[in-house]
């Protein structure tokens, strides 16, 4: 399953926080890279710094120094527009919570990346009711988030995560507010997506269960790669 | 862009009760705005008519100089002449011929100074109201030595239908003139002053009183609508200026109530302008708590791509959609409210005796709903929810995504 | 008890500041509605004052009597002879500031054929100008010549307007006719002595000023008067120094007349302006209130968890009340004290400065209003608005308060 086109690479990651009186060091130096397919964990307590490697691979931060490189760019140079523009087409998210807008539909929700992509309604409608079958969503597609369970929301979230075929997708904490039954049955789910649409996932979690399920597994601890467990290996 | 337009409509009705409160305040707002608007509007309309009806009509025509000096000297020589033109003057619908100077009325038990006006018992109904006022009697039959006097001048007078009064004036030969004169009829219109002022007698009466024979002094002048006003005297001035007359309309007879019309059109600014800041407060408020509300959705918005623009927009299309909404309820209930008081009008009769400042207007109000008052009141209501999404809007165009997952 | 009253102050003190931005928007919206209603109610108290005060001075006065019956018919059959007593009372009541009597016709005033032949009917009121002068404001309204002085019974005062009716100025001749308390017709000639403009139309137009003794000499009448006006000091003496005067006076003879009586139209005038006023406000308030009630309710909504935690730790619903309703009586008292100190400030501003509306002049003239209007400020302007606005506003508080005491705490807590 493992293929050698690197989708993330980041060298000598370092990001400082400088907001209250204290600098936190949420990253000391943090080497990855992240290739094509993968089911990868990225773990550790709270303040290791995952969620922190997780924005900026998502192009939702810059580093203090050190570079990171998605899809082989290097995103240092890059403006606001453009780290915009590479979250729409390449990257796909799913949180703890809120994910959803809560005034759309299921399907709504899933055409909303497409819309900002500019893809033409029929096709938008298409993507948009196939991917939500995938997922085990035929009957809600014109549900609203709040008549939904937890699970389904989260569903609808991946959903939405993939539905415009990104490089990889980031998932922080998804099953954090899910039931064990339910967070087997999401994983499962995702593990499906990656396998029949060969989408990278990089989750970064607390989840015993998630940690089950990913096939390579990175411990980080206080900011730095602690240990890098590859199950395929 | 739809997707932006789609959000923001559900958006607002994300919280009920929120938004049910803020329509409140603008439908509040806005009611307020076009009632008192129309309101003064309305007075405003009924002096005008009031004037109007009570004798200056639409245009007047006079030897030059008689509106600012009403000496006897000026008068109009060949009425035929100027009355060829009025016939011929389209948008013309009535015209009568008058003889108009200042003199005593006196009674066995008191006298007093009136206006007389010499008018045509036949044309002069066709240009003011004076025959409508009739409350006892008869109005002028164009009988030898008739006159028609208010009520409170026929009190103070201390005489009846029926009685003989003196009547002096200033003719154009060197005597005064006088005659005596049997009152015909008694009138009352809205005005006290307006009835103890003004007498009427036939022109002929008016012509042998003051020495004047086929002279008159004015002819007035009623055009279709006012709109129509300014073209007739136009036309009237080009015909008749030439040969030393002066033809004005009613805004130079009368310019006291032109500047009054055009004082109250400026209040209406005002208004605007405060019912606009009274609703911003409220509008604001709201917009930036449901904004910041929503700042984790919001956040994630931007993470996946929604550009900081397209955010903004969708915050403004909020107020927008707010002001809208506000618009249509501010109407629909707006419109109920005049359906009643446009049968009823607003009674001010506690305050009647003030009436006389604003020129006898009926003691019953109408408010007249004017487009000026249709489309400032609506674009105030506009402005203000607009207005008031944009430092939302910009706020929370300016989230850093990052921060808005840390945002507890 | 006293404790946790305090308590609720200090947390309050503390709470509205959580959210400064909000609070600051909630205080401005306060303050806004207090100094408009502070602002227009001072101009409005300052306009009417002055236009009571223009008015009367010119001729009314503050009081007048006349023979009981004059007012309802205004003929020189009823005209009386000033009482001992009442000419005591004016002379020596230390709240009279000036007198006068006057005796009033109705007169046909004219030139002759070589002047132009111009005439009118007037009021023509005989004065005496002594007293005249420390009465009105006539002779500061001199356009052309002097006033009437009490030794040239042949001079006549009249308006600019008359004057201009008549084609005459200054050092012409005019011919006055009139009725005699024998009904026969009266006439005399006199000189045109000045020419006032007051920017009262109706006297402009209509009045004429002789003096006293030349007067009682047209109409073959001596001693008697028509009325004898009187300016107070300060015009909230009126009705004080009404009721003194009725107890001087026998009232089977005379009528004494406050200028409510007299002139009601300028009372009702006011009454109506202020009506307009108030209908205004009343709107600004509702539209004001609104606003603030949504933020309260969204603000407290915010804090449905925190109530539900106070509950749960013990705190009673009433305690969560009067929580809510005492922060919004402190955003309220801030924006009060502002409110009340910027409209001091701009208010007392334009006590001295006046606000011009010159180019309304004319129009504003004909209802005797100055326009250059002063404000006038008085401390109840301030308390009546400042008890309006904090009532409103904690009115607004109660729904939302009430909604937030009504909270289980088991459900409260499941907000986040």
């Amino acid at each position: 399953m493992m293929n050698n086109k690197t989708i993330i690479e980041t060298k000598n990651l370092e990001k400082v926080y400088d907001d209250s009186k204290v600098a936190v060091h949420a990253l000391r130096g943090v080497n990855l890279e992240v290739h094509e397919g993968e089911f990868m964990a990225l773990s550790g307590p709270s303040g290791s710094g995952k969620t922190t490697l997780l924005n900026i691979i998502g192009a939702l931060d810059h580093p203090t120094s050190g570079t990171v490189r998605v899809a082989g760019e290097d995103l240092s140079g890059f403006t606001k527009s453009e780290l915009s523009r590479l979250r729409l087409d390449r990257i796909g998210f799913i949180f703890q919570a809120y994910n959803l807008i809560p005034v759309l539909t299921a399907r709504e929700n899933v055409e909303y990346v497409m819309l900002l992509q500019g893809v033409d309604e029929k096709e938008r409608i298409e993507r948009a009711e196939a991917i939500l079958e995938d997922v085990g969503l035929k009957d809600y597609i014109n549900t609203r988030p709040n008549e939904m369970s937890g699970g389904q929301q989260q569903r609808v979230a991946v959903a939405r995560a993939i539905v415009s075929n990104p490089d990889v997708v980031l998932a922080d904490e998804p099953t954090a507010n899910l039931d064990s039954a339910t967070s087997s049955s999401l994983l499962e789910m995702m593990r499906e997506m990656n396998e029949t649409h060969n989408a990278t996932f990089v989750f970064s979690t607390h989840d015993r269960l998630v940690m089950e399920y990913a096939r390579r597994l990175v411990k980080l601890r206080d900011g730095q790669v602690e240990d890098d467990i590859d199950k395929d290996a | 862009m739809l997707m932006t337009l789609k959000l923001a409509w559900r958006n607002i009705w994300r919280n009920k009760r929120r938004s049910a409160v803020i329509l409140t305040a603008i439908v509040v707002g806005l009611f307020g705005m076009v009632f008192m608007i129309a309101i003064m509007k309305g007075m405003s309309v009924d002096m005008l008519k009031t004037s109007i009806e009570n004798g200056v009509g639409h245009v007047q025509i006079h030897e030059k100089g008689f509106n600012d000096n009403m000496n006897v000297s000026l008068n109009i020589r060949d009425p035929k002449y100027v009355i060829n033109f009025v016939e011929d003057t389209p948008s013309v619908t009535a015209y009568a011929e008058r003889i108009k100077a200042r003199g005593l009325v006196s009674s066995p038990k008191s006298s007093t100074g009136v206006e007389i006006w010499g008018i045509d018992h036949v044309a002069e109904p066709d240009v003011s109201a004076v025959k409508n006022y009739l409350v006892e009697g008869d109005f002028l039959t164009g009988k030898k030595g008739e006159i028609y006097v208010g009520r409170s001048l026929a009190e103070k007078l201390k005489v009846e239908k029926g009685d003989k009064i003196v009547l002096m004036g200033q003719g154009l030969a060197t005597e005064i003139g006088a005659g005596a004169f049997r009152i015909s009829g008694i009138f009352e219109s809205t005005s006290k002053e307006f009835d103890k002022y003004n007498i009427y007698i036939n022109i002929t009466d008016a012509q042998e009183l003051l020495s004047m024979p086929g002279r008159v002094s004015e002819i007035v002048v009623v055009t279709e609508s006012l709109d129509h006003v300014e073209p007739v005297t136009a036309s009237l001035k080009e015909d008749l200026e030439v040969g030393g007359l002066e033809v004005l309309p009613w805004m130079e007879v009368i310019p006291l109530m032109y500047q009054m019309i055009s004082l109250w059109d400026a209040f209406n600014y005002i208004v605007y302008i405060l019912v606009i800041v009274a609703m911003a407060f409220g509008i604001v408020n709201t917009i930036l708590m449901s904004v910041l509300e929503r700042t984790r959705e919001i956040g994630i918005l931007m993470a996946i791509g929604t550009k900081p623009g397209k955010v903004f927009s969708m915050v403004m299309w909020e107020g927008f959609f707010l002001g809208l909404t506000g618009l249509v309820a501010g109407w629909v209930f707006t419109m109920l409210v005049f359906a009643v008081i446009s049968r009823t009008g607003i009674n001010i009769s506690i305050w009647a005796d003030s009436l006389k400042y604003m020129g006898g207007i009926s003691p019953i109000i109408y408010p007249v709903l004017h487009w000026n008052n249709i489309f400032g009141s609506s674009a105030s209501v506009f402005f203000a929810a607009v207005f008031s999404a944009v430092y939302p809007a910009v706020k929370i165009m300016r989230l850093n995504p990052v921060e808005a997952f840390r945002s507890v | 008890m006293a404790r946790r009253q305090y308590r609720v102050f200090t947390l309050a003190w503390r709470n509205i500041w959580r959210n400064t931005r909000r609070t600051i928007i909630t205080m401005t919206a306060v303050v806004f509605a207090v100094f408009l209603a502070i602002f227009s109610w001072c101009f409005a108290l300052g306009e009417h004052e002055q236009m009571i005060r223009d008015t009367l001075k010119i001729h009314t006065g503050h009081i007048q009597v006349h023979k009981n019956g004059y007012w309802d018919d205004r003929t020189i059959f009823n005209s009386f002879t000033p009482s001992d007593e009442l000419l005591e009372f004016v002379n020596t009541d230390e709240r009279v500031e000036a007198w006068a009597q006057r005796l009033n016709v109705d007169a046909l005033i004219s030139t002759s054929v070589d002047q132009g032949g111009n005439s009118g009917g007037i009021m023509l009121v005989g004065v005496e100008p002594g007293k005249e002068r420390s009465f009105t404001s006539l002779p500061d309204k001199v356009y052309r010549g002097d006033y009437l002085s009490d030794d040239d019974p042949s001079g006549i005062f009249i308006g600019e307007t008359l004057s201009r009716n008549l084609e005459v100025t200054v050092g012409e001749s005019v011919i006055v006719m009139t009725q005699d308390l024998y009904g026969a017709l009266s006439a005399a000639e006199y000189t045109v002595v000045g020419i006032f403009k007051s920017n009262s139309t109706e006297m402009d137009r209509g009045m004429a000023f002789i003096t006293l003794d030349a007067m009682r000499y047209l109409l073959s009448i001596d001693e008697k008067v028509s009325e004898v006006s009187i300016l107070v000091t300060d015009s909230r003496e009126v009705k004080k120094a009404t009721r003194d005067l009725k107890e001087t006076v026998d009232l089977e003879q005379v009528e004494v007349m406050p200028w409510q009586e007299l002139m009601p139209d300028l009372v009702q005038f006011i009454e109506f302006d202020n009506a307009f006023g108030y209908l205004f406000f009343v709107i600004i308030l509702l539209v004001v209130i609104f606003g603030i009630l949504n933020t309260i309710l969204m603000a407290v909504m915010e804090r449905y968890r925190e109530f539900g935690v106070m509950m749960a730790l013990g705190t009673r619903p009433n305690e969560i009340i009067r929580l809510i309703l005492m922060e919004s009586a402190l955003i309220a008292l801030l924006g009060i004290i502002i409110g009340d100190m910027v409209g001091f400030g701009v208010g007392y501003y334009f006590t001295i400065h006046p606000w011009d509306l010159s180019q309304y002049s004319d129009v504003m003239w004909s209802f005797g209003i100055d326009p250059k209007i002063y404000a006038r400020m008085y401390p109840w302007v301030f308390y009546v608005t400042d008890l309006i606005i904090l009532a409103s506003t904690l009115l607004a508080a109660v729904y939302p308060s009430v909604k937030a005491s009504r909270l289980k705490p088991v459900e409260a807590l499941r907000y986040i």
